[in-house]
């Protein structure tokens, strides 16, 4: 997992280290008059100002932390008492330092959508409003609304946010799939090796026998780091479960240090060969499974959009290939954000999740725009897509004149011109590279 | 703490009847509807109890073809007796199970005091069997899996008591193992992995009863004679290979990826075993998902609506205070017992998770007696401690307990009895007895009656055996039912038509012009538009409203009815 996501620019990765630093700045040195702490909070502000899955869980971290009054985390005099006094200070600190973080936040457009929608959509989640509408119907019709209203209210809610939450304390997650989304790590495996479950079930099984404070510390780690994660409808979230890693990691260190050491003697080839298996799979496989989920081919479109722009009035991309084709295209051909801002400023401003228009470059659904059929057009949609070419343009011709295949030679984007004067384009009218 | 024995037997009695109770309510009408398997299994004791062979004409068989599954024969024949005193109807077909899932309580109370010998630790397991969501489920249904388990129980129960005791119980328990193998497919892997660990668990023990062992084993060498046989022949294969996970359709294209030209880096890291076991991982750990087991397990309500998991959410502190109990302060359990539970919860999902279905609670099944066991750990631990504290607080306790697992109890029953039939009725075939009694009644005015097997709310994707039902309800005499010239007519093709029946996907663009023909199928085959040519003689309707299926008479008999 760490591998895998210190590969991808995630906010969630930068957010992390400055965390993990902050947190060994904050373990290092008691009290509140150091430069230890003082780095500690500078580096916990820079988390913060990295990652929003933070604010969850450093806030959530540090106050189970004030509440579960945590001393003496690791019974070494070098590493310090946690002072109730101290965690109160730093989130104190911490929400002043980020006081002009979230006041910015708080102005953008759809700041408050957005929020939902990324990190909290659990409350969002239209299905569970449906579900509890639908059983209390169910038994207003069988005569019982009573039972209905007592089991099947907003109290559920909570029960699925108990449910995400214990969803973080299997094995299965860590071990074997994760979360199964090919953009938070490798889809066919969990986020560690396999091998390492019988040395982390045996660290937790010490660490519950043995019932020293490092066990709670390690507990209220763990349950914070989940809170992100289950405040999300889909959940578990590989990626907003991130800085639930070293938990992990102590508890498979711990299991290996108590292991019998003839035991590790045979761990450790068939670790050697889960991380060959793992690594060779990830380099040599993973790529194939979901290059559509990474944008792989969007260069070639970008570059021949690109190539041809001056000959076309309009340019359609569907956004049935590539979710978000306008962003990739900006980011492609190193579009000038002055340029995009001022195209915005002169509409008025709206934040968008989603942007579907650059000049006349247009993005979304096929069946849903409409373009003259008088004009030049370029397509470029997915073979299923084709038939609604004509439509979209009031029944002008078209033709396809490139293709854009996958690794298994399957077509999956066409490159259709379209023009009321009966096709007078031709395939070399097009340059591609 | 010691209690005295009749106040025990008074609280197993009421836990049992309790248990009877909630087995055996309204047990014809709930579920909805007679599953396929219920009554392709009912209607082949009753071909056995009436003819001595199955639906097929096979004489006592081992493995009975049914719907070409090869279903494991002992529940069939274990049923001839509520067949016979009850009829072949919804109760006579689930009693058997229902009175085995009863039993499994009381033997499930013997079973944990011999592991424990905690008189108490034995009542609150078997009292939180009792209610189980889990076992309550399975056991309402006509399932092998209940039975097995049962003789799973007895078997492990008393080769422990011949450990114990130094019985001579071994060739007993051999019987019961063996009759497990004999009953449900999960079985076969779960029961002799189960006697491989019992013997190394207590291979000191028993290395000192030679001669007993011996006999034990010699029996049970004996009885599974016929086991292998059948194994090695394919219709002891067929099931097996057909729902082995390598026939999952998430794994099935990633397999055969064998290339003479591989290099051999690629034989050792990149072949079928690795990818099926890696697989294997994922389908093993899934059952231990807390959501599958406290939260959504047992599958009574549709996707993202609340639901239940194979224990009640109540019964979560518990189960963890009796794995602190049993692994942090070893105080309940011996080394060997402590060893055997533990290998127990790991081999119980091995069967289920080699099948091609992600968490199935009926394959599961052999776990839970181990579950309920540390829960009856955690509740017994939990009352003792209650004797401690203050008198306000051991009231509140007292009170409060009780009532979590009543009302986990009314949600569960509100679920299984109001929500689950409405939204899974079509997933029971609810409307085929409907239909199958309807084209009896009227069997004789039509030349053929055509009946299709697929339907569904969303789209016909729910396919079902319709002649199984016709035969059940029809209680049609299997001996007829044998003898018929169509039944069967292309061996191994399975054709199950027989008098004027016919049972076969409807086209109706081309149907439509048959003559004096009844037709039984879903809106998607007999699209009500369409049907003008015909007459919609009946409508059935699913639990949740939608259009189950359409009995409609072709054009010759519409016409017939408008001169008449």
């Amino acid at each position: 997992m760490g591998v895998f996501l210190s590969r991808t620019a995630n906010s969630e990765g930068l957010g992390f280290v400055f965390f993990i630093f902050g947190l060994y700045f904050f373990l290092k040195r008691d009290g509140t008059k150091n430069l230890g702490y003082l780095f500690s909070l500078i580096l916990f502000s820079l988390s913060l100002y990295s990652d929003k899955t933070a604010w969850i869980f450093i806030f959530s971290f540090l106050i189970l932390l004030f509440f579960v009054n945590v001393k003496n985390i690791f019974k070494v005099k070098s590493i310090l008492l946690i002072k109730k006094s101290k965690i109160f200070t730093t989130v104190l600190l911490l929400v002043l330092f980020c006081l002009p973080l979230f006041f910015n936040y708080s102005k953008l457009p759809q700041f408050g959508n957005s929020l939902r929608d990324n990190n909290f959509s659990l409350i969002n989640d239209i299905g569970i409003s449906n579900g509890i509408n639908q059983m209390r119907g169910e038994d207003i019709k069988s005569g019982y609304p009573l039972v209905g209203k007592i089991f099947y209210n907003k109290i559920y809610w909570l029960v699925k946010l108990f449910s995400n939450v214990f969803e973080h304390f299997v094995p299965r997650f860590y071990f074997s799939s994760g979360d199964q989304d090919p953009i938070h790590g490798l889809s066919n495996f969990g986020p560690f090796f396999l091998v390492l479950i019988i040395p982390a079930i045996y660290g937790t099984i010490f660490l519950v026998k043995n019932k020293s404070t490092l066990s709670l510390f390690v507990l209220v780690w763990l349950f914070a780091s989940s809170l992100p994660s289950a405040l999300m409808s889909k959940s578990p979230d590989q990626l907003k479960f991130y800085y639930s890693i070293p938990v992990i990691l102590i508890l498979v260190a711990l299991g290996i240090e108590k292991l019998p050491k003839r035991f590790l003697l045979v761990l450790t080839p068939f670790l050697l060969f889960n991380m060959v298996y793992i690594y060779k799979d990830a380099i040599f496989k993973e790529p194939f499974r979901y290059s559509q989920k990474w944008s792989l081919g969007f260069n070639q479109v970008a570059t021949v959009i690109q190539d041809n722009y001056s000959d076309f009035d309009n340019i359609f991309i569907t956004n049935k290939y590539f979710s978000d084709p306008v962003t990739l295209y900006l980011f492609s051909v190193k579009y000038s954000p002055e340029k995009y801002f001022f195209q915005l400023t002169k509409s008025s401003i709206s934040y968008r999740l989603w942007m579907n228009k650059v000049d006349k470059i247009i993005a979304g659904e096929l069946t849903e725009v409409k373009f003259k059929g008088s004009e030049r057009n370029l397509f470029v949609v997915t073979p299923q897509e084709e038939k609604y070419i004509g439509s979209a343009t009031g029944g002008a011709c078209y033709k396809v004149v490139k293709t854009i295949k996958d690794s298994k030679d399957n077509d999956i984007l066409l490159f259709a011109v379209s023009s009321i004067n009966e096709c007078k384009f031709s395939v070399n009218e097009i340059k591609t590279q | 703490m010691k209690y005295s024995k009749k106040v025990i037997l008074f609280f197993l009695i009421l836990t049992v009847l309790l248990g009877g109770l909630l087995r055996f309510w309204k047990l014809a009408s709930y579920p909805i509807s007679l599953s396929i398997d219920e009554v392709g299994i009912g209607y082949d004791s009753y071909s056995i109890l009436k003819t001595g062979k199955d639906q097929w004409g096979e004489s006592f068989p081992l493995a009975f073809r049914s719907i070409g599954d090869y279903k494991p024969p002992v529940l069939e024949y274990l049923m001839i007796p509520a067949i016979t005193v009850f009829g072949l109807n919804e109760f006579g077909t689930r009693f058997t199970v229902a009175l085995f899932g009863t039993l499994t309580i009381l033997f499930t109370f013997l079973l944990i005091k011999q592991i424990s010998k905690n008189d108490l630790i034995a009542l609150l397991s078997s009292f939180s069997l009792s209610i189980s969501p889990w076992h309550l489920q399975v056991s309402r249904m006509t399932s092998e899996s209940v039975v097995a388990l049962f003789f799973i129980i007895i078997g492990v129960w008393l080769f422990l008591k011949s450990v114990h005791e130094k019985k001579n119980l071994y060739w007993l328990s051999a019987i019961f193992f063996c009759l497990s193998l004999y009953t449900y497919h999960s079985a076969r892997l779960f029961t002799p992995v189960m006697v491989f660990g019992l013997t190394i668990i207590y291979f000191k023990n028993i290395i000192k009863e030679k001669k007993r062992i011996i006999l034990g084993i010699l029996l049970g060498l004996i009885l599974v004679i016929p086991f292998v046989y059948i194994m090695l022949t394919p219709l002891g294969r067929t099931r097996t290979q057909s729902v082995f996970i390598s026939k999952d359709i998430e794994i099935n294209s990633q397999l055969n990826v064998n290339n003479s030209r591989r290099t051999i880096l690629n034989k050792i890291f990149d072949n079928n075993f690795l990818t099926l076991f890696n697989f294997w991982t994922k389908r093993y750990l899934n059952y231990f998902d807390f959501s599958y087991i406290f939260f959504e397990g047992v599958n009574l309500s549709s996707i993202k609506l609340p639901d239940v998991g194979l224990m009640y959410l109540i019964e979560l502190p518990f189960l963890l205070l009796g794995l602190w109990q049993i692994i942090v302060n070893k105080k309940i359990l011996g080394r060997q017992e402590l060893i055997l539970v533990i290998f127990w919860v790991l081999i119980g999902p091995l069967a289920a998770s080699l099948a091609n279905n992600e968490q199935h609670i009926l394959r599961n099944l052999t776990t839970i007696p181990m579950l309920q066991f540390l829960v009856g750990i955690g509740l017994s631990v939990f009352i003792l401690k209650l004797f401690r504290i203050s008198l306000a607080k051991k009231l509140l306790f007292f009170c409060l307990t009780p009532l979590l697992f009543i009302v986990s109890l009314v949600y569960y029953c509100d679920l299984y009895y109001v929500h689950y039939p409405i939204q899974f009725s079509e997933y029971w075939s609810y409307g085929m007895k409907e239909a199958a009694l309807f084209a009896w009644d009227h069997q004789k005015e039509y030349k053929n009656i055509i009946i299709d097997s697929s339907f569904g709310t969303q789209g016909p994707f729910t396919v079902s055996t319709p002649h199984l039902y016709v035969y059940f309800y029809g209680k049609y005499d299997p001996w007829l039912l044998q003898t018929d010239p169509l039944h069967d007519k292309e061996p191994n093709k399975g054709s199950a038509d027989f008098l004027n029946f016919s049972f076969r996907p409807i086209y109706w663009p081309v149907d439509r012009y048959s003559k004096n023909t009844l037709f039984i199928g879903s809106p998607w085959s007999l699209p009500p538009e369409d049907l003008d040519k015909a007459k919609v003689i009946k409508t059935i309707y699913f639990k949740n409203g939608a259009t189950g299926f359409l009995i409609v008479a072709s054009l010759e008999d519409k016409e017939n009815t408008s001169q008449n």
